[in-house]
């Protein structure tokens, strides 16, 4: 495939120039070797013209032949990658890094005409451009969604929204929460510059803009450039600054998160905002991509890619809807909307795979399931009593291993009445003294007998009587009954993470 | 060639209080040359010529206390160019480890007269401003469950079941104990007034004491770490490592922690020999010393673990000490001290501590060393272990004898 394939080029009067993604073969463009490759080369291009003829290039504008202007890194790739891979995977994010650096400053205005949803990888592209306009229409989608797939953003999602909102606002409202924003809310937070209401006013938005702002340079670029809420530095006698004062907060409060200890992208992304905002962008770039290639290689990426991509595309939404008929609301939402923005083929899923009777579920099966996932949790919960511990340590370990809803409270409950039932010291401060067999300074043990008891009922269920796929239950035991998600699902467990 | 390791001789400042008190004006590098002096005053037989080293225990080792303050002092005070200067950390222990680190190199022979201690200027240089990957690196932070040590002593006095009354009346025995050393001249042996460069005296006793504190009074103080602890998250780091605790009971406030003050001690260690050719009286024997580490988010009930190490090395127990001294760094972390050792109350910080006159972090540990080899001559006893908590969850312990 030629690199011109990938990024087309169309040249418009006085010198701008269009770059249209159009990934051949693919309904989307991905960020994969060949887009860097496609990048470097137009990069080359423009360089080489500019150098011959100064004043040749006036702009570049970024778009897309797709549905969605860019996605991020393909995932079933991320999904497979182990740490044998680390160097590929890492060399693919540094690849990403560069040349998206050398885009921001190549010293022509570049806007990004944003004719569909940006995610991941391809809102950092987007980052990586001076001006971004977007199309205000329904379903179009912007944010960094990493985090619930176990992965620390690269291509400069993180280190370009630290710079743009500052270290607490990027973490807090795009890469920690993993917000989905629309046009409106998206230029709200400063993600988006400018937006239109028809596609068709978006090429010549972006031209007018190029021609008001022939010196558009990035704002951490510019002189006088200050750091939002401030840099990370240390105490000093004058005083902390605003970042500093609140910055031995972060990693306590990262730990609220239900899956903190054993997702390991929540502290990877803290990790690199905090690391990659002490240094310039090149070497930030170095560093959020070591931090990328750290969660791509771990397995509770693999786990979460698959529940989250590749479950749902092998369920179908018929079968979703079928599980989700004995769960709450909420969890009905979230497993009706497709993988986030990440890829755009769940349509073609629906039409060929949800048909296969094989792949669904019917709602009693599913709420069957579930009860008999929260009966396995109280019979866990209540042998760990039986064996000493206390229910608040049983609590914490349910908590800790991420477990929630009604799995959670099935133990919360459980415990609870096996305390109360059995025999023993439960007078008041009892609990403070725990009886020594306990007292360790973790709760892995427990975490694994819970985690492992559930998913035993689980698939007992599967072997014996229902139909659903292994798929169905994994989307099941996380969004119906709160089993944790960085698990990829009970079908998923093994118990040796 | 083995040789025991002997204390000749320790000095130490009074105490200023660290917010508006009266060393916020004077150099930490001018509080060490002054004990040098102070040194050289008492010991007219010291031959400057031998003294192998100065080492100084420094907590916050930037600005004024930046860059070997031990070998720029050593220069400042006029000692010969051929005394070394090593300036270490080893937190709030680190005076007492600069001690053992001058004894360990005697007793192996390679060194024969150091002049060890520490000096600590906290108004002048606040806790904290070195940075450090502990608290403020995020990865660390998290992998390592790092949390504020305040929270640390309120988990101990949560496990341990002492209440904000235990702590405060710990306190209060602390306040009347230091009063009573003063009044009754206790520390008068050790205590050299700190004076400018005119000679008159800029501060000469410890200033942070509050004589008529009660348990009442003591009551009205907020928690101190109660706010950090549940709405900055750490209280729940802590109970993920320590799960079966329901809650943190937060009973420590400002009147029963240790007092943020500026401050200097040192200790002249050296050979039996050095003593003899230069006419020095021991004092004491540094008889043994052990560190160990703990678990760090608890973090300061490492003092357990080394004294236990320590009473091994010496092959002794809990019976054979005669005088406990454990840095007063919080009540709770004393009160844990004295439960896990059983330690007769009046055989425990029989001056009072940290608590009522306050802990320079660096210079700590010669301090409180210097009080037991003073009230070990006093009453006659023979031995004392000295202890102090240490941050990242670690504790020094030294054991001392009367010669």
């Amino acid at each position: 495939m030629e690199s011109q394939d990938v990024i087309r080029e169309e040249e418009h009067d006085g010198g701008i120039l269009i770059w249209i993604l159009d990934a051949p073969g693919s309904a989307v463009n991905l960020l994969d070797d060949a887009f860097v490759a496609a990048l470097a080369s137009r990069l080359d291009e423009v360089e080489a013209r500019r150098d011959r003829d100064p004043g040749s290039v006036t702009g570049i504008i970024l778009a897309s032949a797709k549905e969605s202007f860019c996605a991020s890194a393909d995932l079933e790739t991320m999904a497979d990658a182990t740490t044998a891979d680390a160097q590929a995977v890492y060399d693919l994010a540094l690849g990403l890094g560069t040349q998206f650096r050398r885009l921001e400053t190549l010293g022509v205005p570049v806007v990004a005409a944003l004719n569909g949803s940006a995610l991941g990888g391809g809102l950092g592209l987007a980052l990586a451009t001076h001006h971004r306009i977007a199309v205000d229409v329904p379903g179009i989608r912007f944010g960094l969604p990493e985090v619930d797939f176990g992965i620390c953003p690269a291509a400069g999602g993180v280190l370009r929204t630290v710079r743009l909102l500052g270290v607490e606002r990027s973490l807090d409202e795009l890469l920690l929460s993993a917000s989905i924003m629309g046009t409106g809310d998206a230029m709200q937070r400063g993600i988006v510059d400018e937006s239109v209401e028809d596609e068709e006013d978006l090429l010549p938005t972006a031209r007018q803009w190029v021609l008001d702002h022939p010196d558009a340079v990035q704002p951490w670029d510019a002189d006088g450039y200050e750091f939002p809420g401030g840099a990370p530095r240390i105490p000093t006698p004058e005083g902390p600054n605003s970042l500093t004062a609140v910055l031995q907060f972060l990693p306590a409060r990262l730990r609220s998160r239900p899956d903190a200890l054993h997702n390991p992208a929540p502290r990877a992304i803290l990790a690199a905002a905090v690391e990659g905002a002490q240094v310039d962008i090149a070497t930030a770039a170095a560093i959020e991509a070591r931090y990328f290639t750290q969660t791509v290689t771990a397995p509770v990426s693999s786990a979460m890619i698959g529940l989250r991509h590749a479950d749902r595309k092998a369920a179908g939404p018929q079968a979703m809807d079928a599980t989700t008929g004995a769960v709450p609301d909420a969890a009905t939402a979230a497993a009706g909307e497709s993988t986030p923005g990440v890829h755009a083929d769940t349509a073609e899923v629906r039409d060929d795979e949800a048909l296969d009777p094989t792949r669904r579920a019917g709602p009693d099966a599913a709420r069957q399931m579930v009860a008999d996932l929260a009966e396995a949790a109280r019979t866990a919960a209540r042998e760990l009593v039986t064996e000493g511990m206390s229910d608040i340590s049983v609590t914490r370990a349910a908590e800790q291993a991420g477990l929630s809803s009604s799995l959670f409270q099935a133990i919360e409950e459980a415990a609870r009445e096996a305390v109360r039932e059995g025999p023993g010291d439960h007078g008041p401060g009892a609990a403070d003294r725990e009886p020594a067999p306990h007292r360790r300074l973790d709760t892995d043990e427990a975490q694994r007998h819970l985690l492992s008891a559930i998913a035993d009922a689980g698939r007992r269920h599967l072997a014996d009587r229902n139909p659903a796929t292994a798929a169905v239950l994994n989307i099941a035991s996380v969004d119906g009954a709160g089993y944790p998600a960085w698990t990829g699902g009970i079908a998923r467990w093994t118990g040796n993470r | 060639m083995h040789s025991e390791a002997y204390i000749y001789d320790a000095v130490r400042t009074p105490r200023g209080r660290g917010r508006n008190g009266a060393l916020h004006g004077t150099k930490p590098i001018s509080l060490v040359t002054g004990l040098i002096d102070a040194l050289r005053e008492r010991n007219p037989g010291l031959d400057e010529s031998r003294i192998d080293d100065l080492i100084l225990g420094v907590v916050t080792p930037i600005g004024d206390q930046g860059a070997d303050i031990a070998r720029i002092a050593a220069l400042a005070a006029g000692l010969p160019d051929t005394v070394g200067g090593f300036q270490l950390n080893r937190f709030c222990a680190s005076a007492l480890e600069a001690t053992n680190l001058a004894a360990a190199k005697i007793r192996s022979g390679w060194e024969h007269l150091v002049i060890a201690g520490g000096v600590e200027s906290m108004s002048r240089v606040p806790i904290g401003t070195d940075g450090g990957a502990w608290a403020f690196d995020p990865a660390t932070s998290f992998d390592t469950s790092y949390i504020p040590q305040g929270i640390g002593a309120d988990l101990i006095a949560t496990t341990e079941g002492f209440t904000r009354e235990d702590v405060d009346a710990f306190a209060v025995r602390s306040q009347q104990r230091a009063a009573a050393a003063w009044d009754r001249g206790h520390f008068a042996r050790s205590i050299i007034p700190v004076r400018d460069q005119n000679g008159l005296v800029v501060l000469d006793h410890d200033e942070h004491i509050r004589r008529g504190t009660t348990v009442e009074t003591l009551a009205g103080l907020r928690p101190a770490f109660a706010r950090m602890g549940e709405d900055g998250g750490f209280d729940a780091v802590a109970l993920e490592k320590y799960h079966w605790v329901k809650d943190i009971d937060h009973v420590h406030t400002g009147g029963n922690s240790s007092g943020i003050v500026d401050g200097a001690a040192l200790v002249l260690v050296g050979s039996e020999a050095v003593g003899r050719d230069l006419g020095l009286q021991p004092r004491a024997r540094i008889a043994a010393a052990a560190v160990s580490g703990a678990d760090p988010t608890i973090m300061l009930t490492g003092p357990t673990p080394a004294t236990r190490k320590l009473l091994a090395t010496a092959d002794l127990t809990p019976a054979d000490i005669d005088l406990w001294e454990i840095n007063e760094a919080f009540a709770s972390v004393a009160l844990k001290y004295q439960r896990d050792f059983d330690i007769p109350d009046d055989r425990l910080n029989v001056h009072g501590g940290a608590i009522a006159m306050g802990h320079p972090l660096g210079a700590t540990g010669a301090m409180i060393l210097g009080t037991m080899v003073d009230e070990l001559e006093r009453t006659g006893l023979t031995r004392a272990v000295v202890t102090l908590c240490i941050g990242g969850g670690m504790g020094v312990a030294t054991l001392i004898e009367r010669v």
